[in-house]
């Protein structure tokens, strides 16, 4: 896990860094993300994983409606 | 027997709630950035400010008592792939997951998968596997988790998130978040082969 500052901006594409610092009083990544070549890798290498992986048997939450 | 939660729409009247101004997640940074977003009535760290500003979906959830347990939200972000692909697709972000300090670990006799925390995740897997049914929003589901706060990441691994190894750096905190991801192509096939069944599992 990368930890250090001067390390991530480094490897950030200009987009990210410019994004990092207009959002920066929000901690929420709303904005549009660019992708690294290697994020792209890790994201096909991680769906060939997720397609052999066994569905995921979940639960929905019942909605209720709110007490007024 | 699960002790199942339910769950409403969080609205801009529950911010008088004493259990929403007294919301306490534990005592870390980033238990009080939770805490705060779902507190604060406006400004850019505010669920109800994202919830007008992103259209961002926040629900409350509540045991089997009407107590408040945590809460989850759902938006949506644009990822643009690199150079060759160009692609660019909306996805699923999780802002915020809260859970009260009380009910961290809760119910303590409950499997893993039947925890709060993880029917609120799992909720909110099946919330954007439908989206991406229903409106085409990529299935793949971003939460961003503060680089240190390693109960959250285990938490997301646990259901197969990964990392995507493009953390965020905000300079003015000089917090790192790193942006976690999940594939929902289980979810949605589970989705369509129940809709071909007649079988919704949306419940009620």
């Amino acid at each position: 896990m990368k930890d250090e500052p001067a390390e991530i901006i480094e490897n950030t594409p200009q987009t990210e860094q410019e994004t990092s610092g207009s959002n920066a009083a929000t901690p929420i990544a709303y904005e549009e993300v660019t992708l690294t070549i290697e994020a792209a890798e890790i994201l096909e290498r991680e769906r060939e994983t997720a397609e052999k992986r066994p569905p995921l048997k979940i639960r929905r939450v019942a909605v209720i409606a709110p007490v007024r | 027997m699960a002790r199942l939660l339910t769950k409403r729409s969080f609205t801009s009247e529950d911010l008088a709630l004493a259990e929403i101004q007294q919301f306490q997640c534990g005592p870390e940074r980033w238990d009080g950035e939770v805490a705060d977003w779902i507190e604060s009535p406006s400004g850019p760290k505010s669920a109800l400010h994202d919830m007008g500003a992103y259209r961002t979906e926040v629900w409350l959830y509540l045991d089997d008592q009407g107590e408040l347990v945590g809460f989850g939200s759902l938006g949506q972000t644009t990822y643009t792939w690199p150079v060759g692909g160009k692609k660019k697709e909306p996805v699923n972000l999780i802002p915020f997951i809260g859970i009260h300090e009380k009910f961290k670990g809760e119910p303590k006799d409950a499997a893993r998968d039947d925890k709060y925390a993880y029917q609120i995740l799992d909720d909110l897997l099946a919330c954007a596997a439908e989206k991406s049914v229903v409106s085409g929003v990529y299935a793949l589901i971003v939460p961003n988790v503060d680089g240190e706060n390693g109960r959250a990441i285990n938490f997301y691994q646990n259901r197969d998130f990964f990392d995507l190894e493009i953390p965020r750096f905000e300079k003015t905190t000089g917090i790192t978040y790193i942006r976690m991801a999940r594939y929902l192509d289980d979810l949605v096939k589970q989705l369509q082969e129940d809709s071909a069944d007649g079988q919704d599992s949306a419940g009620p």
